[in-house]
């Protein structure tokens, strides 16, 4: 069995005098709600994870007297027995997860089976059917009574070797669980004191079992699992207080469909809707992504998107043309097998290696493109998640007190830096002298000896923090980091910077970058639509394939 | 100028992969988890032979995002205000793994209702094949340490593998759905679950279920592109003192994004 019951509890009878009392209340103020004679439906239920059909908790053995004197049932229920010898089992067979936003979905199959479950219930009837009601009669109709008196009789149920084995499909959305049974079987064995009813109440036991599995335990669970994910109360269907006609309208769209509307871009479509309602030949305009600004329209979407500021502006030309004629290659060789989800290179946000290793990138420019895509992405009103976390490096004993776990953690996490830094420390790690494209520098690779990174380091107070690493850098940079106010290490530090990061004028892509300031017309990826002449610049035909 | 990072040392050693499974372990079990997961520990760790490849690309000054969070809500002149000073450095780092680091755990979801852990569903996940290649900074300025991944660097070998979905019946679906995807991280990652548990030779357990696997990935990617992708960054403060609690906090490792719950904006946070 794939989920695990808590075995403790079936063994020692905890459980069973837990469900005596639930089912008790819920029997008792079922049929004092309903007025209906031995609705029994919902007392057989013999499945553990659906045995509590009624949210109410309050268990009170019910008093003899009865509200309405229609009822047959002269007394509460009450349950006598309730037993599960065998722990039931559920068996997962599927399980399916939907991604696919807004709404996403999880669909399960599971078996559940419960075999050899006992059940008894007592409870008092009216066994004389010619018993009349005069209460409310008056005398005139009345004839003469000889014997009106009520012959009660106690009665008690027992079920037992309760078989249930079901197949339920589970779906599970934003905020509600609902389950369907397929696949029912139920079996019990049935045992009445009065013999006379025994054959006819199993038979309608039988049948009205059916439909609480179609019908009414998927209703409850529904109803449930939305109170629990909601928190507010939800009237359920079935319950006849509920006007018919709600003054509410409906809602057609769901609180997670309006999240991924942006305002912004309702506006700019809405604008240009209207602007075609128009005779005028403004939007004939050639030279133009499109007459108005910060609205661009589907047929240019092609190039907008080619021209969008992406990491792969800083592939050099050669590379591109290469890339290029390997696509047409593969186009050729693949003609149908290109799967939805695989972009084309041009569109992945990745900064080519070769651009890397030869400098050709531009720190700004880079953070530039990832506030673009940012903002373009997370829409108006989301920061970006700074995290702030304290750290205190320092070697303090704290008492392990398993009261305290912070503490405990404290020290485990001292001792684990500790361990880790002296085997840092008895390992030397000479630094490569394989540097890209930069002139070697003598000083560095002299350094045979290697230094934790900023190993000592005096505060503005003057106290000392050790303070380790997991890498390390030469000996120069940590001087550089530790001789903040001596001038002659800043020109060395100014020399180090000048020879690692040689100051490399950005391809001619940096020009077309410039064009990008924020106008008025791309305010929101930073394209300017006044720099875009028609034909000059190199339009690719929208990709077809 | 790159790094060799020797990392046999520390995948040989026994000792270190017990103490971090164990550090992680008891990290799980203190951090606050939903009342329906239960039981959540690593089983097993190791780190794995191939050690990550760490190049220093620059060191430079760090950018002025860093001051302006650093000088928010003060005003020039004001106690805390920092001005750039000499001794402030960034590290553009280039950092690339395509390692055999795993990792094992173990969970269970559990229901509470009608009693105490009525109902269990055990769950082992094991994380393998963690690839990725990116450039991160790491910014020190005002006893704060920024850092940040800021983009993925093009790599054939990692590209490779997501190009063929449909030879690969494993392959790991990583690559980017949407276009201009700013940032993925995490370009290759392998999950294996195991849902249920057998009783007695009896009983089924679900294994590797892509779908599963699939929103798992992609929770984790969300989570790592929302807090430490750039425009976000993780500072690291240093600036404690003495007397104060020692309040220790690290990022949460690899735990199944849909279990962290979120708090909003950039405010402090210290995790315990």
């Amino acid at each position: 069995m794939s989920f695990q019951f808590n075995e403790q509890m079936f063994k020692d009878n905890s459980f069973n005098d837990t469900i005596k009392q639930r089912l008790t209340s819920a029997l008792n103020s079922f049929s004092k709600k309903n007025n209906l004679s031995h609705e029994s439906s919902s007392s057989n239920t013999p499945s553990s994870s659906s045995s509590n059909t009624s949210s109410s908790s309050s268990a009170s053995i019910p008093i003899s007297h009865e509200t309405n004197s229609l009822s047959i049932l002269k007394s509460g229920i009450v349950v006598r027995k309730v037993n599960f010898p065998t722990i039931p089992q559920i068996e997962i067979l599927d399980l399916d997860i939907q991604t696919t936003q807004p709404r996403s979905l999880l669909k399960g199959m599971c078996k559940i089976s419960c075999k050899d479950a006992t059940l008894q219930i007592q409870t008092i009837i009216e066994s004389n059917l010619l018993l009349l009601n005069l209460e409310e009669q008056p005398v005139f109709t009345t004839p003469r009574m000889i014997n009106n008196n009520s012959f009660q009789i106690p009665i008690t149920m027992t079920f037992t070797k309760i078989q249930l084995e079901a197949i339920t499909n589970i779906f599970m959305k934003d905020h509600g669980v609902s389950i369907s049974f397929n696949d029912v079987s139920l079996n019990f064995d049935f045992d009445c004191s009065i013999k006379i009813l025994q054959s006819t109440i199993e038979k309608r036991l039988k049948n009205s079992m059916k439909l609480v599995f179609e019908d009414i335990l998927p209703t409850v669970i529904f109803n449930m699992s939305q109170n629990w994910f909601t928190g507010k109360s939800h009237p359920p269907a079935n319950q006849k207080l509920i006007q018919p006609n709600n003054s509410h309208p409906r809602m057609i769209l769901e609180e997670s469909d309006l999240q991924e509307l942006s305002a912004t871009n309702m506006l700019r479509l809405s604008t240009i809707i209207s602007s075609r309602h128009t005779l005028s030949l403004h939007s004939t305009e050639i030279h133009s992504l499109s007459t108005i600004p910060g609205c661009l329209e589907r047929q240019n979407l092609y190039r907008f998107i080619s021209k969008m500021p992406s990491l792969t502006c800083f592939d050099n030309c050669a590379s591109k043309l290469q890339q290029q004629r390997e696509k047409q290659q593969e186009i050729m060789e693949r003609p149908s097998r290109r799967k939805n989800s695989h972009l084309p290179s041009h569109q992945i946000n990745q900064l080519p290696q070769s651009a890397l290793d030869e400098h050709t990138y531009n720190l700004e420019t880079i953070t530039n493109i990832q506030n673009h895509l940012y903002e373009r992405s997370k829409g108006d009103h989301i920061a970006p998640r700074r995290r702030k976390v304290k750290l205190n490096l320092k070697k303090k004993k704290t008492n392990t007190n398993k009261s305290l776990p912070e503490s405990k953690f404290t020290e485990i996490t001292t001792q684990l830096e500790n361990e880790i830094s002296t085997e840092a420390r008895t390992t030397p790690v000479p630094v490569s002298k394989e540097s890209h494209d930069v002139t070697p520098q003598p000083d560095v690779e002299d350094d045979g000896k290697s230094k934790t990174m900023v190993s000592s380091r005096k505060s503005s107070n003057g106290s000392v923090h050790n303070e380790t690493r997991y890498f390390k850098l030469p000996k120069r940079a940590a001087k550089y980091l530790n001789n903040s106010n001596n001038s002659s290490s800043n020109s060395i530090t100014t020399d180090m910077i000048k020879t690692i990061s040689p100051p490399l004028s950005p391809l001619s892509l940096s020009k077309n970058y410039r064009d990008y300031d924020n106008s008025k017309g791309f305010n929101f990826i930073g394209l300017n639509h006044h720099g875009w002449r028609w034909g000059i610049n190199e339009d690719q035909p929208p990709p077809y394939s | 100028m790159s790094f060799n990072i020797n990392w046999s040392e520390i995948g040989s050693d026994a000792s270190i992969s017990e103490a971090v499974k164990d550090h992680l372990s008891s990290y799980l079990q203190n951090v606050s988890l939903p009342s329906f997961v239960n039981n959540l520990k690593i089983t097993d760790f190791s780190f794995g032979a191939i050690a990550p490849t760490i190049i220093l690309k620059e060191i430079t000054d760090p950018l002025p995002d860093f001051y302006e969070s650093v000088n928010e809500g003060l005003v020039e002149g004001d106690e805390g205000w920092t001005i750039p000073s000499p001794s402030d450095t960034q590290f553009l780092i280039e950092v690339e793994y395509k390692g055999d680091l795993f990792v094992t755990m173990s969970g269970e979801l559990v229901l509470n209702y009608p009693s105490q852990e009525f109902i269990k569903l055990p769950i082992k996940l094991a994380v393998t094949n963690i690839g990725f290649h990116s450039l991160c900074l790491v910014a020190y300025l005002a006893k704060q340490i920024f850092v940040s991944i800021l983009c993925d660097v093009s790599d054939p070998i990692l590209d490779e593998q997501n190009s063929e979905p449909l030879l690969d019946p494993n392959g790991t679906f990583m690559a980017p759905k949407k276009p201009f995807e700013r940032i993925s991280i995490i370009r290759s990652m392998n999950i294996d679950t195991e849902i249920g548990q057998q009783y007695q030779g009896e009983g089924s357990t679900l294994k590797n279920v892509g779908k599963l696997e699939q929103f798992l990935l992609e929770k984790f990617k969300d989570l790592l592109r929302k807090e430490i992708a750039w425009p976000s960054w993780i500072n690291l403060d240093l600036s404690g003192d003495n007397n104060e609690e020692e309040s220790i906090g690290g990022e949460e490792e690899e735990g199944t994004g849909d279990e962290i719950q979120s708090d909003g904006g950039s405010d402090e946070t210290s995790i315990s």
